[in-house]
């Protein structure tokens, strides 16, 4: 990262994690104040930076509460709002949304669309949810398995702020599906036996006899 | 909840009350009189017992009593032991000082006291680095006692009475531990402690071994060579019902007392061996024959000394009043001396 | 030779209600109370904080762990209680000894409490406060220490317990005053009345320690965290 190669967690890349991690023993404020504190940041100024950035991600009235008090969706408010809060060179995020239900997950990402917007961080988003990927991202990174590695690049140059019903995306979705599904396969031949296939009442065949016509 | 915690604290208010009522039931008594058939005699291996020990050894309670009876024994290292055992029916009869048992009398009035056995032998020993010159000498410092309420407790406080000190429980300065004798002198030896009110030939012990001197002798110490020590105590309920049996057990007794006044030597010598046995403490014969000069077997009980007991033990706060009708009952003693 | 609860067998003559009142009117009962309760607090507060060091360094350290926390777990299989004709002989007979007993007892358990506690930290907490730029002893004192409060009460709770008993034990058998010796006092002069009332004060002590400091304790501390009891 600019230049210099990634040995470890540091805090110019701040990761939000799937289960919010926020300290029970802390209020709201003092969780996201955590870091700034870290950093040597006096109080007056982190409990101002803090308040700030609760206030963008619509939580300015739960400063005080204690974390159990939230639900799912407002932990991960608090937990991005701790993260850039500390105004990190890149944002990570890991599967962030994956557990809360649909409508939350609908709602924060229109507000990460809107920070996104705002502080023009980079962000790195890990997800499974083609979906969720497609919506919000500029750029896809499809992974392999086994070996690791990257399948795949798509670049999504759909407009903003998106639409679910654009076309484009729609298309995108689809074309990924296809490529992991590939992968989905490889993964569960090896779990349940060389003879499972995805779709049923396929005529078992091998996937590279389709003499490239899917390039 | 708390209504749970109610009933909880009203459960346990009940129990405790049904457990202090079954305190009180009295035993049935026995159909016939003298039908027991085992005696159980309890005492202290200590010289001030040497009658009961000397009447074991020779065997005078058995040849009294007859072979349809069994003599069994049980030893306490203090007087509070021994009057425990007596109230839970571990022992009919046996010697310890008379102070734990004027103390039971008025709490428990089962007992009572048939015949005197040792007068004197109980000194105040202390340690010769302690700069202890006389009894004024003990303020603030530590004493062992056999027991709270033993008759050497209570004769130390006569003693501190006489030079205007008091025990720590009674308010005073001068701190009492118990201990028991047999093992007071490896306190002496580690400093722990300054002073012991003990008895024979314990005292000896510690002047020998823990580098003790002697503050205040038999004839000093308490009411002096007329002090009466040692006692003979019996459940009353046994006296009552196996009248016949019990003097048996007290002719013993005197015989144990003539034999000891008339031959020491050997008396001192099954002494010895006795104590051996019981509390692995091989005592040297010098130490036990310069114990027995300090102490004289006899059936006399000297009331008086018992009624000042009983006053310095009421002023204690060890007893709630110091009348002791009914303690002393010479009479089968009488019969058998007669 | 069983004095009644309230109601005197002969007027004038002994209960418990009756020796209990009159013990702290005239000082005695309260002298050794306190006596008693001084001890527990100096032993317990040396204990903790001995413990909590203990279970730190076990937990820092896999070498301190494989030495130290085996033998911490092997002596606490020992009684408090034991360890008392060793205590008198090297601290005599006097409060020393009684202390010695508690901390040895108390802060085995702290340790082994804490440093297991410690161990157990939740790893999500742990990632995010590195990601933060924590480590080290911050990482500790900000994260680790105060996510174990819950189980360190917890420990407490049974520490203070195992102190308490060793108190009395300790002043039982080596007469170095408080409400042990004084109940073996009243064992020797066969006064039930003072056994007894003896008992109701350490009876009544242990239920305000426990239900009144240590559960209003926890009950906070779940509160903020909004950890909630199963039993409600």
């Amino acid at each position: 990262m600019n230049g210099k190669p990634i040995v470890g967690p540091g805090n110019d890349r701040i990761v939000v994690f799937q289960e919010s991690g926020l300290f029970p023993w802390l209020s709201v404020l003092d969780n996201v104040m955590y870091g700034l504190l870290i950093k040597k940041v006096p109080k007056e100024e982190a409990k101002e930076r803090a308040m700030k950035w609760l206030q963008k991600v619509h939580l300015g009235k739960f400063i005080h509460a204690q974390p159990h008090e939230l639900s799912g969706g407002m932990k991960q408010r608090v937990a991005i709002a701790r993260a850039l809060v500390m105004d990190p060179e890149i944002l990570l995020m890991d599967e962030p949304f994956a557990a809360l239900d649909e409508q939350t997950r609908m709602v924060l990402h229109k507000e990460l669309e809107e920070l996104w917007y705002e502080t023009k961080k980079t962000i790195i988003f890990v997800t499974h949810n083609i979906r969720e990927a497609v919506v919000l991202s500029d750029r896809i990174l499809l992974m392999k398995t086994r070996p690791g590695g990257i399948k795949n690049i798509f670049d999504v140059k759909a407009a903003r702020p998106r639409t679910a019903t654009d076309s484009l995306l729609a298309h995108l979705e689809s074309r990924i599906l296809a490529e992991l599904e590939q992968e989905m396969e490889k993964v569960l031949k090896e779990e349940f036996g060389s003879d499972y296939d995805l779709k049923k009442d396929h005529l078992r065949s091998d996937p590279n006899s389709n003499l490239g016509s899917d390039i | 909840m708390k209504w749970n915690k109610f009933w909880l604290f009203a459960v346990l208010a009940v129990l405790s009350t049904v457990l202090v009522a079954c305190g009180n039931d009295e035993k049935a008594s026995s159909a016939e009189k003298d039908s027991i058939e085992e005696v159980r005699i309890g005492y202290f291996p200590n010289m001030t017992h040497i009658a009961t020990i000397v009447g074991l050894e020779k065997d005078f309670f058995q040849e009294q009593l007859g072979d349809a009876v069994t003599v069994s024994t049980k030893t306490f290292n203090d007087g509070s032991s021994f009057m425990e055992g007596m109230s839970t029916d571990a022992i009919d009869i046996g010697t310890v000082g008379p102070t734990p048992a004027i103390n039971n009398f008025i709490k428990n009035p089962k007992h009572e006291i048939v015949a005197g056995a040792v007068n004197g032998g109980a000194v105040l020993v202390v340690h010769a680095d302690s700069g202890i010159e006389s009894v004024k000498d003990l303020a603030g410092k530590t004493v062992a006692i056999p027991t709270f309420g033993s008759t050497q407790d209570i004769g130390l406080m006569k003693a501190l009475q006489d030079a205007g000190l008091k025990v720590k429980t009674s308010g005073g300065d001068v701190n009492t531990i118990k201990q028991a004798p047999a093992d007071t002198a490896a306190l002496f030896l580690q400093g722990q402690i300054d002073a012991a009110a003990t008895q024979e030939p314990w005292g000896v012990n510690i002047e020998t071994n823990a580098g003790a001197k002697l503050l205040l002798g038999p004839d000093e110490f308490a009411w002096g060579n007329e002090s009466t020590n040692t006692v003979v105590v019996a459940q009353k309920e046994f006296t009552s019902n196996n009248p016949e049996t019990a003097k048996k057990v007290l002719k013993a007794h005197a015989q144990a007392i003539d034999f000891i006044n008339e031959n020491p030597a050997e008396a001192i010598q099954l002494f010895l061996d006795h104590v051996k046995n019981i509390t692995g403490k091989e005592l040297s014969k010098e130490e036990v024959e310069k114990a027995f000069e300090r102490l004289t077997p006899t059936t006399a009980v000297n009331e008086d000394v018992l009624k000042e007991m009983a006053t310095i033990s009421k002023e204690a706060g060890y007893i709630t009043t110091d009348n002791i009708d009914g303690l002393v009952n010479l009479t089968y003693l009488e019969e058998v001396l007669k | 030779m069983w004095p009644p609860l309230i109601i005197p067998n002969d007027p004038g003559g002994v209960t418990i209600i009756k020796t209990l009142i009159e013990g702290f009117i005239d000082g005695r009962l309260l002298e050794a109370t306190g006596a008693s309760l001084s001890r527990l607090l100096v032993g317990f507060v040396i204990a903790i904080v001995l413990g909590l060091t203990l279970g730190f360094l076990i937990y820092k350290s896999k070498l301190v762990d494989d030495t130290l926390g085996f033998f911490v777990s092997t002596l606490q299989s020992i009684p408090n209680i034991v360890w008392f004709p060793l205590a008198l002989l090297w601290f005599g007979l006097g409060v020393e000894s009684v202390i010695f007993i508690i901390i040895l007892g108390a802060t085995l358990s702290i340790t082994i409490t804490s440093s297991t506690a410690f161990k157990s930290v939740s790893p999500l907490h742990i990632r995010v406060a590195r990601t933060m730029g924590s480590s080290g002893f911050h990482l500790f004192r900000t994260v680790i220490f105060p996510a174990t409060i819950p189980q360190l009460i917890a420990g407490m709770r049974l520490a203070w317990a195992l102190a308490w008993r060793a108190v009395l034990a300790g002043e039982l058998l080596g007469g170095s005053g408080g409400l042990g010796t004084l109940l073996d006092m009243g064992r020797s002069l066969q006064a039930m009345d003072l056994v007894f009332s003896i008992m109701i004060i350490i009876g009544v002590i242990g239920t305000i320690i426990d239900n009144f400091i240590f559960v209003k304790i926890e009950r906070s501390v779940y509160r903020k965290w909004g950890i909630q009891s199963s039993t409600n």
